[in-house]
């Protein structure tokens, strides 16, 4: 695509080489399967809302043993 | 685009991405982890106000980054050793220079500061615009252009990228990248 490089296309090949190594860090984690836990989460809260109204900031928590995200 | 997905159903798509993008604020994959899971239980419980038609990602990605600076940097910052439990999420298999440079790469990453991360991970890999960034961050779209100019020069610094230096590696490493992904998947 570029030939006859000028001093700017220079420094924007490297930009292009970064921006290729950000994507590929980038898509690498995207490409490996969600965890099992997400999946999870997701049936909790689906599974949360047909049983009606209840926590809003209650703990659905389970699947993390961080047990403090109070405070709003 | 979806047309018509329930929001609920749409959500399990932008979980790799939320994920991706946590573990570069954070680089620390547990701790991602519990940042994306906090997030989408807090968007679960905004689901209603979502415009639908608008882009869930960008705003997931808000909620993310919410939840990033008001809890999670600071459990950062008690958790040793960031760089080595990230570089061991990278898959495994050393071909040829690719993953050394991806892992010089990594290492580079993580000594830029949190808004260039972010900034360069919503822009650079992400792709989205620097309005949609600036939107997100709730800066200036000159703020969010400064910051992923920044970032893509120190990384240039860090990597031993000069200007006039064209690193020859995109096309060959890339392409080896995939292929040995497509081995291993």
């Amino acid at each position: 695509m570029f030939d006859g490089m000028s001093d700017e296309q220079n420094s924007s090949k490297a930009q292009a080489d970064i921006d290729a190594n950000l994507r590929r860090a980038y898509d690498e984690v995207i490409s490996q399967e969600v965890p099992q836990r997400f999946r999870v989460l997701l049936e909790k809260l689906r599974a949360g809302e047909g049983s009606a109204t209840d926590n809003e900031n209650g703990e659905p928590n389970s699947t993390g043993d961080r047990g403090g995200a109070h405070g709003r | 685009m979806a047309a018509k997905v329930d929001p609920k159903d749409e959500l399990i798509e932008h979980l790799g991405p939320m994920r991706a993008f946590a573990l570069n604020l954070t680089r620390n994959p547990a701790l991602a982890d519990d940042m994306v899971q906090d997030a989408v239980v807090k968007a679960w419980t905004r689901l209603d106000t979502f415009e639908q038609g608008t882009n869930m990602r960008a705003w997931l990605f808000t909620i993310l980054r919410n939840t990033y600076y008001s809890h999670h940097r600071k459990l950062r910052r008690e958790v040793p050793d960031v760089d080595g439990t990230y570089s061991s999420t990278l898959s495994q298999k050393p071909d040829h220079d690719g993953r050394l440079q991806l892992l010089d790469f990594e290492e580079a990453f993580g000594k830029l500061n949190d808004e260039q991360r972010e900034a360069l991970t919503l822009v650079g890999a992400e792709g989205f615009s620097y309005e949609d960034a600036a939107d997100m961050c709730g800066v200036a779209v000159g703020t969010i252009k400064s910051r992923v100019n920044r970032g893509r020069a120190r990384l240039a610094e860090l990597m031993g990228l000069e200007e006039n230096e064209t690193l020859e590696m995109t096309d060959a490493v890339t392409s080896s990248i995939v292929s040995s992904q497509k081995n291993v998947a």
